[in-house]
Formats: structure tokens, sequence, C-alpha cells
């Protein structure tokens, strides 16, 4: 009667490959594998997929190269090696890594396959998949001797089920970055303004880009602080972060230039204003306690007989005051 | 791939035939009498995100043209998937609410899902005795640390997220390596507007002082009738609406 142990039955099929499988390499010798594809591999079934470029053997030491057609697997795969002396069911356990330079043909679905790019980078973020072996002596058979390679014919895919994809996932990383400030091309005092932004031509209207904070992301335990008219709060019921804003709220009323960019403080440094922000104190927003109309206009009226007289940059108050008793007329200025 | 092999079919071949995915010992009919024949499905991976490791099939909704497949665990739904029966896959990519990736069912081909074009439109439910998962294809997947962000839209982010300070609000880190969020206002917000309309705009030029004094720290200016050295000053300076009344009193 036949063992029929999971490994020994695999023995006997493609699984984990799908069938059918490629004829080059015997069914005994991959019994079982399996694939947790990290965040950065942006792997997606049903269109993604795993397969086993090729096997070969440099020295004393197997390898098998799985590689994938996910967008975020190009220049990377698993690379599984095993002693020529393995046994039945031994496995190996590792993670995604870059290929070698110039060693990348296209998945078998590019019409450009054979056309070599770089190598991915290090991620730990790709992936991690074991692969268990079983009979090691009959691809020894092919592979005898140090250098000898076994190019599967048609690439053989992984059974989809054997791949958990974490893409979408997880926060990998939080990048603190601003839109680039609008500058003017004048300053306040009519002075041509010589600042020019990062992110902008010398127009002053920004590109439509973002400006990192600095050059990290930010991983781990993240504190958030409220600054000038900030709030930040928290909601149970939904688990909500609430950013929010409150004039007055959080570090009070902004009374300097806040620099969002380590070029942003060589700027301040320097003796530039950053976006002519007005810091408290420094313009007029209410008389008496009285915030303008919307329009920005502020209304100076003089009741009854006042006259108000407006001249460039000056207003000039008259108001003619009658005295009761001898009906004569007193016009005093303000 | 030698040929004749009866002792260990395929894969695929071989779970056409049995419960798999399912649990051994579930019915898969639910109550209508609706019966998920062994051979739909043949293989499957569950790992939705706070999925539980008791999952199971728990509806089968047939519409025009389509079919939704939904499976829940003991907390209610945690992944689906719906499929053009035009266009049928044989496996089918199952998506959490947030839309992320929950896992895979494999059909046995192509035309499997054809099996429910007899069932009566609408949705036909399953309870987990009849259609739980086999332990071996249910990842648990915990809701440790931050999964995403997701905003009031529905629109969720994860991998490589920037938070982004726009007109007026500004993300920093402060020497304590907080994140700092400042609301400054956008001075020349005008100036933006009238680019992106194409209006001309001019430079304003704000009122900082008036006769050389400044405002006080909140940018008010008081203007005052003057000393109170009389008991009956006539100059009345009111508050109005966008500005202030002055008038002298008759004496």
């Amino acid at each position: 009667m036949a063992d029929t142990d999971f490994l020994n039955v695999n023995a006997g099929r493609s699984y984990p490959l799908i069938y059918p499988g490629d004829s080059s390499l015997d069914s005994s010798v991959i019994l079982d594998a399996g694939f947790v594809m990290g965040l950065s591999a942006v792997f997606e079934h049903p269109d993604d997929y795993l397969y086993l470029r090729k096997v070969y053997r440099e020295q004393e030491t197997i390898y098998f190269d799985v590689r994938s057609n996910a967008d975020g697997m190009a220049g990377q795969h698993f690379l599984f090696s095993f002693p020529v002396d393995s046994t039945w069911g031994d496995y190996s356990v590792v993670d995604a890594s870059p290929v070698e330079q110039g060693d990348w043909p296209q998945p078998i679905s590019s019409s450009s396959s054979g056309q070599a790019v770089s190598p991915g980078v290090e991620d730990q973020d790709i992936g991690f998949a074991y692969l268990c072996v079983g009979n090691v002596e009959l691809l020894l058979e092919t592979l005898s001797s140090d250098g000898t390679e076994l190019w599967t014919s048609s690439q053989p895919m992984f059974e989809p089920a054997v791949i958990q994809s974490l893409y979408g996932h997880y926060v990998k990383s939080v990048t603190l970055a601003n839109e680039p400030r609008i500058t003017a091309d004048t300053c306040v005092d009519g002075s041509s303004s010589s600042l020019s932004q990062q992110g902008s031509s010398s127009s002053s209207q920004p590109a439509d880009v973002v400006i990192p904070t600095s050059g990290e992301s930010r991983t781990g335990a993240q504190v958030f602080f409220a600054g000038y008219n900030a709030t930040i709060d928290t909601r149970d019921d939904d688990n909500a972060l609430v950013l929010g804003a409150r004039l007055g709220a959080g570090e009070g009323l902004p009374c300097e230039e806040i620099p969002r960019t380590p070029y942003e403080e060589l700027l301040l440094a320097a003796g530039y204003k950053l976006d002519l922000a007005d810091r408290c104190g420094d313009v007029l927003f209410t008389i008496n306690g009285v915030p303008p109309l919307n329009s920005g206009e502020f209304l100076l009226e003089a009741d009854g007989s006042g006259i108000i007289q407006r001249s460039s940059g000056q207003i000039t108050l008259a108001v003619e005051v009658r005295k009761s008793c001898d009906n004569s007329v007193v016009e005093s200025e303000f | 791939m030698p040929t004749g092999r009866v002792i260990f079919p395929e894969w695929r071949l071989f779970h056409r035939d049995g419960a798999y995915p399912f649990a051994e010992g579930t019915s898969r009919v639910n109550a209508e009498g609706r019966v998920i024949p062994d051979s739909v499905f043949v293989d499957g991976r569950l790992h939705p995100v706070g999925g539980l490791s008791d999952m199971y099939l728990s509806a089968v909704t047939l519409t025009a043209g389509s079919v939704e497949i939904e499976v829940s665990d003991d907390n209610g739904a945690v992944a689906s998937c719906e499929v053009d029966l035009s266009s049928p896959p044989q496996v089918l990519s199952l998506q959490d609410e947030l839309e992320r990736p929950s896992g895979v069912l494999v059909l046995s081909s192509t035309g499997a899902l054809e099996t429910f074009s007899s069932w009566s439109p609408g949705r036909h439910e399953f309870l987990p005795s009849q259609t739980r998962f086999d332990a071996a294809i249910c990842i648990p997947q915990p809701q440790s640390g931050v999964r995403g962000f997701q905003i009031p839209d529905g629109s969720v982010f994860w991998g490589n997220v920037y938070l982004v300070g726009e007109r007026g609000v500004a993300f920093t880190v402060t020497d304590d390596d907080e994140i700092r969020m400042d609301v400054a206002g956008d001075p020349l917000f005008r100036r933006r507007v009238a680019q992106e309309n194409g209006a001309s705009f001019s430079t304003p030029r704000f009122v900082k002082t008036v006769n050389n004094l400044d405002p006080d720290s909140r940018g008010d200016m008081q203007i005052t009738p003057g000393s109170n050295l009389t008991d009956s000053p006539v100059l009345r300076i009111n508050p109005m609406l966008g500005g202030l009344k002055i008038k002298v009193i008759d004496g």
C-alpha cells in the first residue's frame, strides 16, 4: 500500500507546483513550499504568481531560484540552498534577496524575455518562504558537478494557495512632508524678492510636489504634538485620530516663522522670509476688537456732522460742533 | 511529469472529490437545500486582517451576471469576492471591506461557478457547521500594529505613508522626535487662488502701524476718545459691523 503521508503523496504529484509540472524536474524533488509575500512585494492575486526559474549547483550546494512577476519582486528572488547530501524532508527558510547584477530575465509573461535589469535593494518587507525537498539524489543525476544548471523548460508556477500576500496589510513607514509654500514676487515693502523655494520655479506658484520634512521615513511608535492653532484628539468609538485646528489651540497663535525643512532653516538663518507670514503684532487684524468685513475693508463712519476725508495713507476726521447757546461752529480735526 | 500515476493524483484533481478546502464533517448544504458540490472549490488560503481561525463560507449572492462569495468568522464577514460570470477566473482573490488582500479560493476550473447559475437570484446563507473551512487554509492574521490610515471618505493608506501639510498646515519634527502639526495659516492664499483661476493679482499691503504705532500682540489697535479729564466728553467711538462709528454728542 502506498505511503499516504503528505510529503510522500506530494512526491508523486506536481504539488506545490501547478500541474502540469516541468518534465525536466521530477515531482519528487520539491515536496512542499510556502511563501509569505510582504508589503513591498506588491503581490496581488490572481494576476501575480511565483515560479521556479532554475535549479543549479555551486560546488556542494544546490540552489532553487524562485521569482515572481509581482511589481515589487523586480530584481528580487527567493534563493533556497541545500547541501548535495540533503535528505528527505529537509527544508530551507529564506528571506527574499536581490538577484545578482545582470541576472534577471524577465518573467515568462514578458515579451522582452532575457533582458537584464538592475538587482533590487535589500528590503525585509519583500517576504520570506520555505521550501521542502525530497529526492535530491535524483536531482544530482542532472546536477552532477559544480556549475551545472537545470533550466526548467516551462518555468512552473507555484500553487496560489501556498502564497500569502500581505500587500496592503500594514503601514510600513510614515514620511512627513509639506506642500511647497507659495512665494511672493515682491515683498511687502515693494522690493523684489530673490527667494526661490524648493520645488518651485521662479514663479510664485509652487510646483505640484511635496517636500519631505527630512530624508527619513519614520517607523515604530509615533507621537503627535499639537503646535500652533492645532488640536489632536482621539475618538474611541471609531478608533480615530482627529487632527484639527482652532484659533489659539495647541501652542497658541504662531509668533514666528515655521521652517518646514532643513533648507528653510538655512533660509531663515540667512535672513529670508519664508512665506511672508505675519508674526504676532506685525499686522492689524482688528481695531477696538472689531474685525473688518469679509472683503477686508474696515469702515470708519462719522455720525451726524462728521466728515471723513481720505487721502493716500491718511484719514482725516473733521466734525462740526454747534454750541447750543450761540450756535457758533467749531471744527475739530482728529 | 510521468503519466499514468493514479495512486497520487494531482493536487487539484485529488481535491475535486473531497470536502477540502472545507473541513471534514461539514455538510455544504444550507437550510434551503442549496448544495455546494465538492467539485467547485479545490484549494484556498484565507488570511484576512483580524480574521479568526474558524472561517466559513457564509453566503453566496447571485445577481445578474455575477456571483459574490462571502467569508465570515464568529465576528461577521471578513472577506468577499465578486466574480463576473462572463469571464470567471480560476483563482478567486478575496478582499476585506477595506479592499485589502485576504486570501484566495481556487476553483477546479474557470467554469466551476456555473454550478450556482441554477440557484435563484439573491443571497443564500450558510452556517459554520455547513461550510467551515479546513483549519489548514485559515491563517489567523492579528490586528497588531498600525494596519493603515483611513480617512472619512473610506480610503485606506498603507505601506509607506506620507503625511503632507498643505495650505497653512505644516508638519515638522520636534527635538523630541515628535510629529508636530502647526496650523499657521496661508498668508498668501489669495495669490494662490488668483493664479489658479488665471486672475491677476497685486500684492496686498497690510496695515502694520497707525501713526507709527504697532498693534498689540493679538493684532488689535485701540482708538479711544481721548483722556477722561472731563465728566461729559462729546466724542463717542462705537463698534459696528466691519468698523467703527465715530460721533460727537452736542453739548
